[in-house]
Protein backbone atom coordinates (compact mmCIF):
# COMPACT_ATOMS: atom_id res chain seq x y z
CA UNK A 1 0.00 0.00 0.00
CA UNK A 2 2.67 2.30 1.05
CA UNK A 3 4.95 1.73 -2.48
CA UNK A 4 1.41 3.73 -4.13
CA UNK A 5 2.87 6.70 -3.01
CA UNK A 6 3.96 8.12 -5.96
CA UNK A 7 -0.17 7.59 -7.25
CA UNK A 8 -1.20 9.02 -3.70
CA UNK A 9 0.83 12.20 -4.61
CA UNK A 10 0.09 13.05 -8.46
CA UNK A 11 -4.20 12.40 -7.97
CA UNK A 12 -4.17 14.77 -5.09
CA UNK A 13 -1.89 17.09 -6.43
CA UNK A 14 -3.76 16.68 -9.46
CA UNK A 15 -7.22 17.01 -8.37
CA UNK A 16 -5.99 20.30 -5.95
CA UNK A 17 -4.74 21.81 -8.91
CA UNK A 18 -7.70 21.23 -10.53
CA UNK A 19 -9.92 22.75 -7.68
CA UNK A 20 -7.91 25.58 -7.20
CA UNK A 21 -7.71 26.91 -11.34
CA UNK A 22 -12.17 26.39 -10.92
CA UNK A 23 -13.01 27.56 -7.55
CA UNK A 24 -10.15 30.79 -7.55
CA UNK A 25 -10.55 31.31 -11.18
CA UNK A 26 -13.76 30.97 -12.28
CA UNK A 27 -14.60 34.38 -10.12
CA UNK A 28 -11.52 36.16 -11.49
CA UNK A 29 -12.64 35.39 -14.92
CA UNK A 30 -16.10 35.94 -14.54
CA UNK A 31 -17.15 37.92 -12.07
CA UNK A 32 -17.46 41.67 -12.43
CA UNK A 33 -14.94 44.01 -11.17
CA UNK A 34 -17.63 45.63 -8.65
CA UNK A 35 -18.65 41.68 -7.20
CA UNK A 36 -15.07 41.31 -6.25
CA UNK A 37 -14.67 44.67 -5.06
CA UNK A 38 -10.98 45.13 -6.13
CA UNK A 39 -9.43 44.53 -9.64
CA UNK A 40 -9.39 40.66 -10.86
CA UNK A 41 -7.15 40.59 -13.41
CA UNK A 42 -3.89 41.53 -11.79
CA UNK A 43 -5.00 37.88 -9.22
CA UNK A 44 -5.76 35.80 -12.45
CA UNK A 45 -1.61 35.14 -13.15
CA UNK A 46 -0.87 33.89 -9.21
CA UNK A 47 -3.69 31.81 -9.56
CA UNK A 48 -3.13 30.06 -13.14
CA UNK A 49 0.62 29.80 -11.94
CA UNK A 50 0.16 28.07 -8.66
CA UNK A 51 -2.40 26.29 -10.42
CA UNK A 52 0.10 24.92 -13.18
CA UNK A 53 2.88 24.25 -10.49
CA UNK A 54 0.53 21.88 -9.06
CA UNK A 55 0.10 20.52 -12.36
CA UNK A 56 3.85 20.04 -12.85
CA UNK A 57 4.20 18.81 -9.42
CA UNK A 58 2.26 15.93 -9.92
CA UNK A 59 3.31 14.92 -13.61
CA UNK A 60 7.02 14.82 -12.10
CA UNK A 61 5.92 12.73 -8.94
CA UNK A 62 3.95 10.86 -11.17
CA UNK A 63 6.53 9.23 -12.99
CA UNK A 64 8.05 7.34 -9.69
CA UNK A 65 5.55 5.10 -10.60
CA UNK A 66 7.00 3.92 -13.79
CA UNK A 67 9.58 1.46 -13.98
CA UNK A 68 10.68 2.88 -16.97
CA UNK A 69 10.25 6.31 -17.10
CA UNK A 70 11.85 7.29 -20.13
CA UNK A 71 9.43 5.09 -21.86
CA UNK A 72 6.68 7.10 -20.97
CA UNK A 73 6.81 9.19 -24.52
CA UNK A 74 4.55 6.04 -25.80
CA UNK A 75 1.91 6.46 -22.99
CA UNK A 76 -0.32 8.34 -25.49
CA UNK A 77 -0.35 5.47 -27.95
CA UNK A 78 -3.77 3.88 -26.54
CA UNK A 79 -6.45 6.19 -26.64
CA UNK A 80 -8.98 4.25 -28.30
CA UNK A 81 -8.87 1.93 -25.45
CA UNK A 82 -7.15 2.95 -22.14
CA UNK A 83 -8.28 4.97 -19.65
CA UNK A 84 -4.85 5.51 -18.45
CA UNK A 85 -3.49 7.35 -22.12
CA UNK A 86 -6.49 9.35 -21.50
CA UNK A 87 -5.87 10.73 -18.56
CA UNK A 88 -2.63 11.87 -19.80
CA UNK A 89 -4.15 13.10 -22.89
CA UNK A 90 -6.33 15.41 -20.81
CA UNK A 91 -3.37 16.22 -18.19
CA UNK A 92 -1.31 17.13 -20.83
CA UNK A 93 -4.23 19.58 -22.68
CA UNK A 94 -5.08 21.17 -18.98
CA UNK A 95 -1.33 22.19 -18.67
CA UNK A 96 -0.98 23.54 -22.14
CA UNK A 97 -4.38 25.55 -21.38
CA UNK A 98 -2.84 26.80 -18.62
CA UNK A 99 0.54 27.47 -19.89
CA UNK A 100 -0.94 29.32 -22.77
CA UNK A 101 -3.36 31.45 -20.51
CA UNK A 102 0.03 32.08 -18.23
CA UNK A 103 1.80 33.40 -21.13
CA UNK A 104 -0.32 35.67 -22.31
CA UNK A 105 -1.58 37.19 -18.97
CA UNK A 106 2.30 37.67 -18.45
CA UNK A 107 2.92 39.53 -21.21
CA UNK A 108 -0.51 41.07 -21.07
CA UNK A 109 -2.29 40.08 -24.44
CA UNK A 110 -4.74 39.07 -25.57
CA UNK A 111 -8.18 40.16 -25.00
CA UNK A 112 -10.78 39.07 -22.68
CA UNK A 113 -12.52 36.75 -25.05
CA UNK A 114 -9.37 34.77 -25.31
CA UNK A 115 -8.43 34.44 -21.48
CA UNK A 116 -12.13 33.37 -21.16
CA UNK A 117 -11.74 30.73 -23.71
CA UNK A 118 -8.61 29.72 -22.74
CA UNK A 119 -9.88 29.76 -18.96
CA UNK A 120 -12.85 27.42 -20.48
CA UNK A 121 -10.96 24.92 -22.57
CA UNK A 122 -8.46 24.73 -19.55
CA UNK A 123 -11.33 23.80 -17.63
CA UNK A 124 -13.24 21.43 -19.98
CA UNK A 125 -9.60 19.11 -19.82
CA UNK A 126 -9.68 19.96 -16.22
CA UNK A 127 -12.94 17.88 -15.62
CA UNK A 128 -12.39 15.54 -18.21
CA UNK A 129 -8.74 14.92 -16.73
CA UNK A 130 -10.50 14.18 -13.05
CA UNK A 131 -13.31 12.10 -14.38
CA UNK A 132 -10.85 9.99 -16.74
CA UNK A 133 -8.18 9.63 -13.83
CA UNK A 134 -11.16 8.13 -11.73
CA UNK A 135 -12.55 6.19 -15.00
CA UNK A 136 -8.26 4.29 -14.88
CA UNK A 137 -9.73 2.34 -11.56
CA UNK A 138 -13.02 1.77 -12.42
CA UNK A 139 -12.70 -1.61 -13.68
CA UNK A 140 -14.76 -4.69 -13.57
CA UNK A 141 -11.77 -6.42 -11.70
CA UNK A 142 -11.33 -4.75 -8.76
CA UNK A 143 -15.45 -4.38 -7.69
CA UNK A 144 -14.24 -2.27 -4.76
CA UNK A 145 -13.44 0.70 -7.15
CA UNK A 146 -15.74 0.25 -9.79
CA UNK A 147 -18.71 2.19 -8.10
CA UNK A 148 -19.75 5.96 -8.20
CA UNK A 149 -17.80 6.50 -5.39
CA UNK A 150 -14.15 6.23 -7.16
CA UNK A 151 -15.37 9.68 -9.13
CA UNK A 152 -17.10 11.18 -5.87
CA UNK A 153 -14.54 11.09 -4.22
CA UNK A 154 -11.83 12.60 -6.54
CA UNK A 155 -13.61 15.60 -7.32
CA UNK A 156 -14.96 16.20 -3.64
CA UNK A 157 -11.06 16.07 -3.34
CA UNK A 158 -10.49 18.42 -5.91
CA UNK A 159 -13.27 20.96 -4.69
CA UNK A 160 -12.57 20.37 -0.90
CA UNK A 161 -9.02 21.17 -1.03
CA UNK A 162 -9.14 23.77 -3.88
CA UNK A 163 -12.14 25.19 -2.39
CA UNK A 164 -9.91 25.88 0.72
CA UNK A 165 -6.74 26.98 -1.03
CA UNK A 166 -8.96 29.48 -2.86
CA UNK A 167 -10.58 30.87 0.75
CA UNK A 168 -7.30 31.35 1.73
CA UNK A 169 -5.78 33.22 -1.40
CA UNK A 170 -8.72 35.36 -1.64
CA UNK A 171 -8.36 35.57 2.31
CA UNK A 172 -4.89 36.92 1.88
CA UNK A 173 -6.09 39.17 -1.27
CA UNK A 174 -8.24 42.39 -0.93
CA UNK A 175 -11.45 40.29 -2.07
CA UNK A 176 -14.92 41.94 -0.24
CA UNK A 177 -16.14 39.73 2.82
CA UNK A 178 -19.42 38.83 1.07
CA UNK A 179 -17.53 36.56 -1.53
CA UNK A 180 -14.80 35.04 1.19
CA UNK A 181 -17.93 34.17 2.97
CA UNK A 182 -20.02 32.92 0.00
CA UNK A 183 -16.77 30.97 -0.69
CA UNK A 184 -16.27 29.48 3.40
CA UNK A 185 -19.63 28.35 3.04
CA UNK A 186 -19.40 26.47 0.01
CA UNK A 187 -16.24 25.36 1.90
CA UNK A 188 -18.43 23.86 4.74
CA UNK A 189 -20.18 22.72 2.69
CA UNK A 190 -18.12 20.53 0.61
CA UNK A 191 -16.02 19.23 3.83
CA UNK A 192 -19.00 18.04 5.03
CA UNK A 193 -20.22 16.35 1.89
CA UNK A 194 -16.60 14.60 1.79
CA UNK A 195 -17.23 13.82 5.78
CA UNK A 196 -20.69 12.02 4.95
CA UNK A 197 -19.58 10.16 1.63
CA UNK A 198 -16.16 8.94 3.22
CA UNK A 199 -18.22 8.15 6.40
CA UNK A 200 -21.34 6.20 4.34
CA UNK A 201 -19.59 5.39 0.98
CA UNK A 202 -15.70 4.62 1.11
CA UNK A 203 -15.01 0.81 0.30
CA UNK A 204 -14.58 -1.58 2.80
CA UNK A 205 -14.79 0.36 5.91
CA UNK A 206 -17.38 2.93 5.18
CA UNK A 207 -21.45 1.67 6.95
CA UNK A 208 -22.67 1.25 3.38
CA UNK A 209 -19.66 0.93 1.40
CA UNK A 210 -18.67 -2.08 -0.77
CA UNK A 211 -17.03 -5.76 0.69
CA UNK A 212 -14.60 -6.99 -1.26
CA UNK A 213 -15.92 -10.55 -2.32
CA UNK A 214 -13.50 -13.95 -2.61
CA UNK A 215 -11.20 -13.56 -5.92
CA UNK A 216 -8.21 -14.47 -7.32
CA UNK A 217 -6.81 -11.05 -5.95
CA UNK A 218 -4.65 -10.92 -3.24
CA UNK A 219 -6.39 -9.40 -0.24
CA UNK A 220 -5.71 -5.56 0.36
CA UNK A 221 -3.82 -4.25 3.59
CA UNK A 222 -6.51 -1.40 3.93
CA UNK A 223 -6.50 -0.45 7.77
CA UNK A 224 -9.30 0.41 9.32
CA UNK A 225 -7.38 3.18 11.40
CA UNK A 226 -6.59 4.65 8.24
CA UNK A 227 -10.36 5.64 7.45
CA UNK A 228 -11.16 6.86 11.23
CA UNK A 229 -7.80 9.14 10.71
CA UNK A 230 -9.48 10.47 8.31
CA UNK A 231 -12.97 10.84 9.00
CA UNK A 232 -11.09 12.53 12.26
CA UNK A 233 -9.09 14.95 9.86
CA UNK A 234 -12.11 15.46 8.10
CA UNK A 235 -14.02 16.69 11.11
CA UNK A 236 -11.20 19.02 12.31
CA UNK A 237 -11.24 20.56 8.95
CA UNK A 238 -14.96 21.19 9.28
CA UNK A 239 -14.63 22.65 13.26
CA UNK A 240 -11.87 25.35 12.16
CA UNK A 241 -13.90 26.66 8.92
CA UNK A 242 -17.27 26.45 10.97
CA UNK A 243 -14.77 28.67 13.49
CA UNK A 244 -13.49 31.20 10.61
CA UNK A 245 -17.80 31.41 9.84
CA UNK A 246 -18.59 32.01 13.49
CA UNK A 247 -15.69 34.53 13.83
CA UNK A 248 -17.55 36.61 10.94
CA UNK A 249 -15.11 37.92 8.10
CA UNK A 250 -16.04 41.32 8.06
CA UNK A 251 -14.60 42.73 11.54
CA UNK A 252 -10.90 44.36 11.67
CA UNK A 253 -8.80 41.77 12.13
CA UNK A 254 -11.26 38.81 11.60
CA UNK A 255 -9.97 38.30 7.87
CA UNK A 256 -6.67 37.06 8.76
CA UNK A 257 -8.44 34.77 11.18
CA UNK A 258 -10.43 33.54 8.12
CA UNK A 259 -7.45 33.48 6.29
CA UNK A 260 -5.36 31.14 9.12
CA UNK A 261 -8.49 29.09 9.59
CA UNK A 262 -8.83 28.00 6.05
CA UNK A 263 -5.16 27.49 5.90
CA UNK A 264 -5.36 25.02 8.73
CA UNK A 265 -8.78 23.45 7.49
CA UNK A 266 -6.57 22.88 4.06
CA UNK A 267 -4.19 21.26 6.06
CA UNK A 268 -6.13 19.56 7.95
CA UNK A 269 -7.81 18.43 4.90
CA UNK A 270 -4.88 17.40 2.92
CA UNK A 271 -3.65 15.19 5.60
CA UNK A 272 -7.53 13.26 5.14
CA UNK A 273 -6.87 12.81 1.63
CA UNK A 274 -3.53 11.06 1.65
CA UNK A 275 -4.79 8.67 4.26
CA UNK A 276 -7.99 7.90 2.29
CA UNK A 277 -5.89 7.78 -0.51
CA UNK A 278 -3.93 5.59 0.85
CA UNK A 279 -7.01 3.72 2.33
CA UNK A 280 -8.15 3.75 -1.40
CA UNK A 281 -5.04 2.00 -2.74
CA UNK A 282 -4.55 -0.59 0.27
CA UNK A 283 -7.58 -1.93 -0.75
CA UNK A 284 -6.26 -4.43 -3.35
CA UNK A 285 -3.40 -6.41 -3.20
CA UNK A 286 -0.66 -6.81 -5.85
CA UNK A 287 0.72 -10.46 -6.81
CA UNK A 288 4.05 -11.59 -6.19
CA UNK A 289 6.70 -9.10 -5.70
CA UNK B 1 -5.25 -23.83 -37.92
CA UNK B 2 -5.60 -22.72 -34.42
CA UNK B 3 -7.63 -19.59 -33.86
CA UNK B 4 -7.71 -19.56 -30.44
CA UNK B 5 -5.41 -21.75 -28.13
CA UNK B 6 -7.08 -22.32 -24.69
CA UNK B 7 -6.31 -24.14 -21.77
CA UNK B 8 -8.61 -26.80 -20.14
CA UNK B 9 -8.54 -27.53 -16.52
CA UNK B 10 -10.22 -30.20 -14.82
CA UNK B 11 -10.88 -29.18 -10.91
CA UNK B 12 -12.09 -32.55 -10.23
CA UNK B 13 -9.01 -34.29 -10.56
CA UNK B 14 -6.35 -31.87 -9.56
CA UNK B 15 -4.77 -32.91 -6.40
CA UNK B 16 -2.85 -29.94 -5.80
CA UNK B 17 0.45 -31.26 -6.22
CA UNK B 18 1.42 -28.32 -8.09
CA UNK B 19 4.01 -29.91 -10.36
CA UNK B 20 2.24 -27.52 -13.29
CA UNK B 21 3.56 -24.17 -11.19
CA UNK B 22 6.98 -25.51 -10.92
CA UNK B 23 7.32 -27.00 -14.44
CA UNK B 24 6.19 -23.33 -15.79
CA UNK B 25 8.39 -21.65 -13.14
CA UNK B 26 11.43 -24.16 -14.39
CA UNK B 27 10.96 -24.14 -18.14
CA UNK B 28 10.68 -20.16 -18.09
CA UNK B 29 13.28 -19.30 -15.29
CA UNK B 30 11.37 -17.35 -13.25
CA UNK B 31 12.37 -15.66 -10.29
CA UNK B 32 11.45 -15.77 -6.94
CA UNK B 33 7.89 -14.81 -6.55
CA UNK B 34 7.20 -14.69 -9.99
CA UNK B 35 4.14 -17.20 -10.63
CA UNK B 36 2.82 -17.53 -14.33
CA UNK B 37 0.50 -20.22 -13.46
CA UNK B 38 -0.55 -21.04 -9.72
CA UNK B 39 -1.99 -23.23 -7.81
CA UNK B 40 -4.93 -21.77 -6.03
CA UNK B 41 -6.06 -23.85 -2.51
CA UNK B 42 -9.91 -23.07 -2.61
CA UNK B 43 -10.96 -23.69 1.14
CA UNK B 44 -14.26 -22.80 3.02
CA UNK B 45 -17.23 -24.00 5.40
CA UNK B 46 -17.00 -25.17 8.79
CA UNK B 47 -20.05 -27.52 10.73
CA UNK B 48 -23.43 -26.89 10.06
CA UNK B 49 -26.09 -27.85 12.50
CA UNK B 50 -28.14 -30.74 11.01
CA UNK B 51 -31.56 -31.60 13.49
CA UNK B 52 -29.54 -32.62 16.78
CA UNK B 53 -26.20 -33.34 14.94
CA UNK B 54 -23.12 -31.24 13.85
CA UNK B 55 -21.67 -32.53 10.57
CA UNK B 56 -19.20 -30.96 8.69
CA UNK B 57 -19.58 -29.11 5.92
CA UNK B 58 -15.81 -28.09 4.34
CA UNK B 59 -15.64 -27.62 0.97
CA UNK B 60 -12.11 -27.56 -0.37
CA UNK B 61 -10.95 -27.80 -4.08
CA UNK B 62 -7.43 -26.88 -5.93
CA UNK B 63 -7.91 -24.44 -9.46
CA UNK B 64 -5.07 -23.77 -11.74
CA UNK B 65 -4.73 -20.65 -13.39
CA UNK B 66 -2.01 -18.98 -15.74
CA UNK B 67 -3.51 -16.32 -18.39
CA UNK B 68 -6.37 -17.70 -19.96
CA UNK B 69 -5.24 -15.68 -23.16
CA UNK B 70 -8.73 -13.63 -23.34
CA UNK B 71 -10.33 -13.28 -26.43
CA UNK B 72 -11.29 -9.65 -25.22
CA UNK B 73 -7.97 -9.33 -23.07
CA UNK B 74 -8.29 -6.28 -20.58
CA UNK B 75 -5.40 -6.11 -20.28
CA UNK B 76 -3.87 -5.06 -23.51
CA UNK B 77 -6.64 -2.66 -24.17
CA UNK B 78 -5.30 -0.88 -20.92
CA UNK B 79 -2.09 -0.94 -21.50
CA UNK B 80 -1.48 2.96 -21.95
CA UNK B 81 1.80 1.60 -24.69
CA UNK B 82 0.19 -1.28 -26.19
CA UNK B 83 3.03 -3.55 -24.79
CA UNK B 84 0.21 -6.08 -25.00
CA UNK B 85 -0.63 -7.42 -28.00
CA UNK B 86 -2.85 -10.79 -29.25
CA UNK B 87 -1.48 -13.43 -32.05
CA UNK B 88 -3.57 -14.76 -34.75
CA UNK B 89 -3.66 -18.14 -32.73
CA UNK B 90 -4.78 -16.58 -29.83
CA UNK B 91 -1.88 -16.26 -27.55
CA UNK B 92 -1.53 -12.85 -25.79
CA UNK B 93 2.22 -11.61 -25.71
CA UNK B 94 3.98 -9.26 -23.29
CA UNK B 95 6.32 -7.05 -25.30
CA UNK B 96 8.97 -6.18 -22.82
CA UNK B 97 10.92 -3.46 -24.49
CA UNK B 98 7.50 -1.25 -24.62
CA UNK B 99 6.61 -1.94 -21.06
CA UNK B 100 7.04 1.08 -18.96
CA UNK B 101 6.31 -0.74 -15.79
CA UNK B 102 3.39 1.46 -14.74
CA UNK B 103 1.38 -2.35 -13.74
CA UNK B 104 -2.00 -1.07 -14.57
CA UNK B 105 -2.69 -4.35 -16.70
CA UNK B 106 -1.61 -6.02 -13.19
CA UNK B 107 -5.01 -4.46 -11.48
CA UNK B 108 -6.67 -4.77 -15.26
CA UNK B 109 -6.69 -9.16 -14.84
CA UNK B 110 -8.99 -10.51 -13.05
CA UNK B 111 -7.50 -13.92 -13.78
CA UNK B 112 -4.04 -11.86 -11.83
CA UNK B 113 -2.12 -13.33 -14.66
CA UNK B 114 0.28 -10.15 -15.02
CA UNK B 115 3.15 -11.02 -12.62
CA UNK B 116 5.29 -7.71 -12.51
CA UNK B 117 9.34 -8.71 -12.91
CA UNK B 118 11.81 -7.28 -11.02
CA UNK B 119 14.83 -8.23 -12.41
CA UNK B 120 13.40 -6.80 -15.50
CA UNK B 121 11.40 -3.79 -14.41
CA UNK B 122 8.15 -5.03 -16.37
CA UNK B 123 5.05 -7.20 -16.68
CA UNK B 124 5.70 -10.67 -17.31
CA UNK B 125 3.13 -13.25 -18.20
CA UNK B 126 2.73 -16.73 -19.52
CA UNK B 127 3.46 -16.60 -22.87
CA UNK B 128 1.51 -20.43 -23.96
CA UNK B 129 5.17 -22.03 -24.25
CA UNK B 130 4.79 -20.65 -27.67
CA UNK B 131 7.80 -22.57 -29.20
CA UNK B 132 7.15 -25.49 -27.54
CA UNK B 133 3.49 -25.34 -29.49
CA UNK B 134 4.68 -24.21 -32.63
CA UNK B 135 6.85 -26.91 -32.73
CA UNK B 136 3.91 -29.69 -32.24
CA UNK B 137 4.76 -30.37 -28.32
CA UNK B 138 2.51 -29.09 -25.13
CA UNK B 139 2.85 -26.44 -22.92
CA UNK B 140 5.02 -27.40 -19.59
CA UNK B 141 2.19 -26.94 -17.57
CA UNK B 142 0.38 -29.72 -19.28
CA UNK B 143 2.93 -31.82 -20.51
CA UNK B 144 3.69 -31.89 -16.63
CA UNK B 145 0.42 -32.98 -14.74
CA UNK B 146 0.92 -36.17 -13.44
CA UNK B 147 -3.18 -36.23 -13.22
CA UNK B 148 -4.02 -34.95 -16.85
CA UNK B 149 -6.07 -32.12 -15.20
CA UNK B 150 -4.58 -30.08 -17.74
CA UNK B 151 -5.08 -30.03 -21.54
CA UNK B 152 -4.63 -27.69 -24.29
CA UNK B 153 -6.32 -26.54 -28.11
CA UNK B 154 -8.24 -24.97 -30.27
CA UNK B 155 -10.90 -23.51 -28.14
CA UNK B 156 -13.26 -24.73 -30.32
CA UNK B 157 -11.78 -28.47 -30.23
CA UNK B 158 -11.80 -28.10 -26.40
CA UNK B 159 -15.23 -26.76 -25.58
CA UNK B 160 -16.35 -30.03 -28.33
CA UNK B 161 -14.98 -32.43 -26.22
CA UNK B 162 -14.80 -30.99 -22.17
CA UNK B 163 -18.53 -28.30 -22.51
CA UNK B 164 -18.31 -24.70 -22.04
CA UNK B 165 -18.06 -23.75 -18.62
CA UNK B 166 -15.39 -21.33 -17.57
CA UNK B 167 -16.38 -20.50 -14.56
CA UNK B 168 -16.50 -22.07 -11.00
CA UNK B 169 -15.80 -20.00 -7.58
CA UNK B 170 -13.80 -17.68 -7.03
CA UNK B 171 -13.46 -17.08 -10.76
CA UNK B 172 -14.88 -13.89 -12.26
CA UNK B 173 -18.12 -13.52 -14.41
CA UNK B 174 -16.11 -14.67 -17.76
CA UNK B 175 -18.47 -11.71 -19.37
CA UNK B 176 -15.66 -9.75 -18.42
CA UNK B 177 -12.74 -11.01 -20.49
CA UNK B 178 -13.78 -14.18 -22.66
CA UNK B 179 -11.22 -15.77 -21.11
CA UNK B 180 -9.96 -19.02 -23.24
CA UNK B 181 -10.77 -21.50 -20.73
CA UNK B 182 -12.91 -24.55 -20.31
CA UNK B 183 -13.47 -26.06 -16.33
CA UNK B 184 -14.60 -29.09 -15.53
CA UNK B 185 -15.80 -28.22 -11.69
CA UNK B 186 -15.04 -29.81 -8.49
CA UNK B 187 -17.86 -31.22 -7.02
CA UNK B 188 -17.54 -28.95 -4.15
CA UNK B 189 -17.61 -25.72 -6.48
CA UNK B 190 -21.42 -25.35 -6.68
CA UNK B 191 -21.67 -24.91 -2.90
CA UNK B 192 -18.45 -23.00 -2.44
CA UNK B 193 -19.59 -19.67 -2.48
CA UNK B 194 -22.34 -20.03 -0.10
CA UNK B 195 -20.37 -21.62 2.26
CA UNK B 196 -18.05 -18.68 1.80
CA UNK B 197 -14.77 -20.43 0.32
CA UNK B 198 -11.75 -18.46 -0.86
CA UNK B 199 -8.23 -18.69 -1.46
CA UNK B 200 -6.55 -20.43 1.34
CA UNK B 201 -2.58 -20.12 0.38
CA UNK B 202 -1.80 -16.47 -0.75
CA UNK B 203 1.54 -16.64 0.73
CA UNK B 204 1.82 -19.36 -2.04
CA UNK B 205 0.20 -17.36 -5.00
Amino acid sequence: MLKEWPLVAFTIAGQTAFGLFLIAGAPLFFFRDPALGAPARGSRLPVILTALGLMAAASFLSFFHLRHPLRAFRVLTNIKTSWLSREILFELGFMAFLAVLAFLLWKGVGQEGLHKSLFAAAGLCGVLFVLSMSRVYMMKAVPVWDHAYTPASFFLTAFMLGGLAAAAFFGSWPAPPPLLRSLLVCCLALVAAGFLAALFLAPEHGVFGFKAAASLSPPGSAAAALHFARLALLSGGFVAVAAALAKGVSAPGSKSVAVFAAAAAFLLVLAAEVLGRFHFYGQIGRPGP
Amino acid sequence: MVSQYAFYFDAAACSGCKACQVACKDRSDLGPGILWRRVYEVAGGGWEKKGQVWVPSVVAYNVSMACNHCRNPVCGLSCPVKAIWKRADGIVFVDESLCIGCRYCEWACPYTALRFNPATNTVSKCDFCFDAVDAGKPPACVASCPQRALDFGDLADLRKRYGDIRRIHPLPDPSQTDPALVLKPHRDAERAAERAAEVANWEEV
